[in-house]
C-alpha cells in the first residue's frame, strides 16, 4: 500500500484499488496520477467505507489535510502547501487555457462519466469502484441512494433517459475531440511538462479505458482519438506500474518537504501560555474574590442549616419538659 | 389465611390470597343463592362459612390435592383468549391446592401487568361432579377503555449537559395480543435527535418471554468531543427474560460524518458507513436496600456483547465485556453506609486482522462526566471531577483556518482534542453517606458523603498503540475525592460536589471545584 518509507509526511486518502489502479474512484485516480507527474513520494491509505463522501480523495499533510470538497480541492491544496505545484510555470495565456480544459473536463466529461458509472447497466463495475468492502444490505442500501442522487444530479428521469444520455455523450466526444487537437501528437498538453490538466485528463482516460464496462460508450468515443489512447496508455503503464515508476528517473518519487510545525502541534502550547498569564493578571483578582464569595454563602447556608436545626431540636425538648 | 403466606410470600400476595378468599367465598355463595331459595339463605352463608373453614384448617394442615379441569375467560371483547391463555398456562400444571391459589396470584399480577385490563377477577369453582377433586377456574376481565396515551417532557441528560425534549404515543391492544405500539420522538438542540417505533409483545406465542421489537432512527452528535456525528437506524428484537437476565439482537446501520471537517486523523478513519449485527446479554442482580441511597446489599452487573454475527465477514466484528460489582456495607453510625463499587470493560476485535483492527469508536469506553458514582449501573463510565469524554486516549483535531484566526480561548484549546476513547477501562470508588445532624435535612433524606474515585482507560488496538503495560496502565489511573451533599428526590438524585483532584495527565479535560449532578437512578 506504501509507495515509499513509513517516514513519508504526506498521505493519500482514496477509495480501494481495482481493475488493476492503485485506486478505482474516478475522482481520486487524477490526484493520484498528480502527485506521481509531480514525482512526491505519498503514503496511500484506503478509505473503503465512504461511497457518498464528497470529501475523497484527500491529503493529509502532518496536522493539516486537504478535503477535495474544501479551498480549491487537493490540488490547490499541495500548491498552498508548497508540496507540488506543476502549473506554476505557465504562462498567463497557458494558464487561461488549462483552465478553461479543466472546466470541460469538470463539467461535461465528469458528467458522462458520472452518469456511464452509474448507469444500471454498468452496476457490478459501480459496486466495485464504490462499495467493495461495505457489508451486504448496506451495499443495495447505499447504491440505490447514490444512484438517486447522481441521477438527480444530472437532470436525468426515466422518461428524459435517452435523450439526456445522448447529450451528455455528444458533449464529452466534443471535449475529447478538442483535447486530441490540444494535444496532437506531444508527450504533454503544455510545453512537454506534466499539469494538472494531464493529471485529470489521463485519469479520466485511463478509468474509463481500463474499467470492464458491460456499457461503454465513453471508451468507444475515447478509442476515435488514436493520440489520447497511446498517450493514455503509456503514461497509464508508467505511472501506475510501480516498477516502471523507478526506473524512470523523471518520476522517481521525492520526499516532499517535511510540513511546518503547526500551531497546534507546539504552537498552541506556547501560545496558550501567554494568553492564560495576560488574562490571569486581570482574572486572578476576580476569581479568588468568586471562589471566596461561593464559599462564604455556602458557610451561610450551612450555618443557618445547623441553627435552624438546633432550634428546633430545643423546642422539641421544652415540649417535652412541659 | 396467615398461615398461608408463611412459606416466603410477600405482604402484598397476602392481602391478595385473602381478597380471593373472599371473592372466592362471595362468588360461591352467589352460586348458591341463584340455586337455592330466598329462605335458605341465612343458613346457606353459615354453611359456606363453616366450609371455608374447614378448607382452610384442611389447607394448613396437608397439601389439597387439585387439577384444574377447565379454564374459563370472560368479559373479553378485543383482546384474543389466547393471549390471557398464555398468562395462565402454568395453572393447567398445578397439583395442589396451595399452588393453584399461589399460581393465581401471579396469573393476575401478570394479567394486570400487561396494562390493558382495568379489572381482572380469578374465581375458583369445583370442577364436574363426576371429575372429583378438580377445578374450574374463571376469569373475569373489564379491558381497559382508553387504549391511546401519551407522554411529553423535557429531560436533562447531565452527562452531555443536554437537554432534550421527548414525547411518546402509545396504543396498546390494537390486535387483541396484548401488545404495545409505541411512537417516540426525541430532540435535543443540537444533540441529539431519535425517531423510533416500537412493538412490544407480552408472552409471545410459544416464547418463554415477552418480546419487544423495535426501530429506531437516531442522530447522535458527539462533534464537541470526538468532532463526529453519528447517524443510527436500526431494529433490535428484545427477548426480555425475568429481571436478572435480558437477550437482546440488534441490527443497527450506523453512519459516522464529520460535518464540521476538523476531525483527528483516528476519528477520520471511522468515518463512513458500517453495519452492526450484534447480540447482547445482560445479566443484573441488584440486593440494595435503596437505589438512591443503598446502605446494604450487593449490586452487579455483566454486559457481554458480540457484534458481526452473519455470514458477512464485513459486518462490525468485536467482543464487549463489562462488568460491575456494587457493595454497600452499613457502617452502623448515623445512618452511615459505605459504598464501595469496581467496574472494567474490555472491547477487542476479532476476524482478519483483529490485531491492527481499530474497534468502532462508538462502542469504546468512555470515563468522565457528571454522572454520580452511585447512578446507573453501567459499567466504568463515573468520574468526578473530570468533563464529559475528558480521560483518556486523545488526539490532536485538524486546525481549519478560521480556528488559527481565533484568539485561544481555555475552552477552545480545550477543545482542541479529540477524545478517543478506551478499549479496556477500569474504574473504582468508595463512598461514605452519613445523616447531617439535623432533624430537618433527615426528615427529607437529605445527606452528606464523601468519597474518592480512580479510573483509566487504555487503547489495545489501531495504528497508534504503546505498548501495553500493566504497568502503565496502574500509573495512567486518575484520582480524584471531594465532599458533598445528596438530596435525593423522587424522580432524581440530585448531587452538589465539592471536587479535588489528586491525579490527572495534561490533556484531560479537568473540572474541580463545585459541580452539580444530575442522576436518575436506575
Amino acid at each position: 500500500m506504501e509507495s515509499s518509507g513509513d517516514s513519508v509526511d504526506l498521505v493519500l486518502v482514496t477509495r480501494p484499488a481495482g481493475f488493476g489502479m492503485p485506486t478505482v474512484c474516478p475522482a481520486c485516480l487524477p490526484v493520484y496520477l498528480y502527485l506521481r507527474l509531480a514525482a512526491v513520494s505519498f503514503r496511500e491509505q484506503v478509505s473503503a467505507v465512504e461511497p457518498d463522501s464528497v470529501d475523497l480523495p484527500c491529503v493529509e499533510y502532518g496536522e493539516n489535510v486537504g478535503f477535495s470538497s474544501e479551498n480549491g480541492g487537493v490540488i490547490e491544496f499541495l500548491r498552498k502547501e508548497k508540496i507540488a505545484d506543476l502549473d506554476a510555470d505557465l504562462s498567463d495565456s497557458e494558464k487561461a487555457e488549462l483552465e478553461t480544459c479543466k472546466a470541460m473536463m469538470e463539467s461535461w466529461v465528469a458528467d458522462a462519466s458520472a452518469f456511464e458509472v452509474w448507469t444500471r447497466d454498468n452496476d457490478r463495475q459501480c459496486k466495485v469502484v464504490y462499495f467493495s468492502e461495505l457489508p451486504w444490505g448496506l451495499v443495495q442500501a447505499l447504491d440505490w441512494k447514490q444512484r438517486l442522487a447522481v441521477m438527480q444530479r444530472l437532470g436525468i428521469t426515466p422518461e428524459n433517459t435517452v435523450a439526456r444520455s445522448e447529450e451528455l455523450f455528444r458533449k464529452a466526444s466534443n471535449a475529447y475531440s478538442a483535447l486530441s487537437v490540444l494535444l496532437s501528437d506531444r508527450k504533454f498538453f503544455f510545453n512537454n511538462r506534466p499539469t494538472s490538466l494531464d493529471a485529470l485528463v489521463l485519469g479520466h482516460l485511463i478509468f474509463h479505458l481500463r474499467v470492464p464496462f458491460e456499457i461503454s460508450t465513453l471508451k468507444g468515443e475515447i478509442l476515435k482519438y488514436q493520440n489520447l489512447v497511446d498517450y493514455a496508455e503509456s503514461w497509464g503503464k508508467q505511472l501506475l506500474d510501480k516498477q516502471a515508476i523507478l526506473a524512470n528517473p523523471a518520476f522517481r518519487p521525492k520526499a516532499p518537504p517535511s510540513p511546518p510545525l503547526r500551531p497546534t502541534k507546539l504552537g498552541s502550547n506556547e501560545r496558550e501560555e501567554p494568553a492564560k498569564k495576560a488574562r490571569s493578571e486581570s482574572d486572578i483578582l476576580l476569581k479568588k474574590r468568586a471562589k471566596y464569595f461561593l464559599i462564604a454563602q455556602f458557610l451561610a447556608v450551612l450555618m443557618y442549616i445547623f441553627i435552624a436545626g438546633y432550634e428546633v431540636d430545643d423546642e422539641d425538648l421544652d415540649v417535652d419538659d412541659d | 389465611m396467615d398461615h398461608l403466606t408463611g412459606d416466603g410470600r410477600e405482604e402484598d400476595d397476602e392481602e391478595t390470597l385473602r381478597e380471593w378468599d373472599m371473592e372466592d367465598r362471595d362468588d360461591g355463595a352467589g352460586q348458591q343463592r341463584h340455586e337455592e331459595e330466598e329462605e335458605e339463605e341465612e343458613v346457606d352463608d353459615q354453611t359456606s362459612v363453616n366450609l371455608m373453614n374447614i378448607m382452610s384448617e384442611k389447607l394448613v394442615k396437608e397439601p389439597v390435592k387439585v387439577r384444574v379441569h377447565d379454564i374459563e375467560i370472560r368479559g373479553n371483547v378485543k383482546t384474543k383468549d389466547s393471549v390471557i391463555e398464555a398468562q395462565l398456562k402454568e395453572l393447567r400444571e398445578v397439583d395442589t391446592m396451595q399452588e393453584l391459589l399461589q399460581e393465581c396470584v401471579r396469573a393476575n399480577s401478570r394479567l394486570r401487568a400487561l396494562g390493558i385490563f382495568d379489572k381482572c377477577v380469578i374465581t375458583l369453582d369445583a370442577g364436574p361432579q363426576e371429575l372429583p377433586g378438580t377445578a374450574n377456574v374463571i376469569l373475569e376481565v373489564e379491558e381497559v377503555k382508553r387504549l391511546f396515551s401519551g407522554d411529553l417532557g423535557m429531560f436533562s441528560k447531565p452527562e452531555t449537559k443536554a437537554w432534550t425534549l421527548e414525547g411518546t404515543v402509545k396504543y396498546k391492544n390494537l390486535a387483541g395480543l396484548a401488545e404495545t405500539l409505541d411512537a417516540t420522538g426525541c430532540y435535543g438542540l443540537d444533540t441529539t435527535s431519535e425517531l423510533s417505533a416500537g412493538v412490544t409483545y407480552p408472552r409471545f406465542k410459544g416464547l418463554p418471554a415477552s418480546l419487544a421489537t423495535r426501530l429506531t432512527l437516531l442522530t447522535q452528535d458527539w462533534q464537541r468531543y470526538s468532532s463526529y456525528r453519528e447517524r443510527l437506524t436500526g431494529f433490535s428484537v428484545g427477548l426480555v427474560g425475568d429481571n436478572q437476565h435480558d437477550i437482546s439482537y440488534n441490527l443497527t446501520w450506523r453512519d459516522l460524518k464529520d460535518p464540521s471537517r476538523s476531525a483527528s486523523k483516528s476519528v477520520r478513519r471511522q468515518l463512513g458507513h458500517s453495519l452492526l449485527s450484534a447480540v447482547k446479554y445482560t445479566y443484573r442482580r441488584d440486593t440494595r436496600d435503596s437505589v438512591f441511597r443503598p446502605r446494604r446489599g450487593i449490586a452487579f452487573i455483566s454486559t457481554t456483547q458480540i457484534a458481526g454475527l452473519g455470514p458477512d465477514a464485513k459486518l462490525l466484528r468485536f467482543a464487549r465485556q463489562e462488568v460491575e460489582l456494587r457493595l454497600a456495607i452499613p457502617l452502623g453510625l448515623a445512618n452511615a453506609a459505605l459504598n464501595l463499587g469496581v467496574a472494567g470493560g474490555i472491547i477487542l476485535p476479532w476476524g482478519p486482522g483483529y490485531k491492527t483492527k481499530a474497534t468502532p469508536i462508538g462502542d469504546r469506553f468512555y470515563v468522565g462526566g457528571h454522572s454520580s458514582l452511585l447512578g446507573e449501573l453501567k459499567g466504568p463510565s463515573a468520574l468526578l471531577g473530570f468533563r464529559t469524554r475528558g480521560v483518556g486516549p486523545n488526539e490532536l483535531r485538524r486546525t481549519t483556518a478560521s480556528q488559527t484566526d481565533k484568539v485561544d480561548s481555555e475552552v477552545e484549546t480545550s477543545l482542541k482534542r479529540d477524545t478517543l476513547g478506551g478499549d479496556l477501562a477500569v474504574s473504582g470508588f468508595a463512598d461514605i453517606s452519613f445523616d447531617l445532624p439535623m432533624q430537618f435535612l433527615k426528615s427529607y433524606g437529605i445527606h452528606a458523603h464523601t468519597f474518592a474515585c480512580a479510573g483509566n482507560l487504555v487503547p489495545l488496538t489501531g495504528n497508534n498503540t504503546t505498548q501495553w503495560s500493566l504497568r502503565n496502565f496502574l500509573s495512567g489511573f486518575r484520582v480524584s475525592s471531594g465532599a458533598g451533599i445528596v438530596i435525593p428526590t423522587k424522580l432524581f438524585r440530585l448531587e452538589v460536589n465539592y471536587c479535588y483532584l489528586l491525579r490527572y495527565q495534561e490533556n484531560d479535560r479537568i473540572k474541580r471545584g463545585v459541580q452539580i449532578s444530575l442522576n436518575s437512578p436506575q
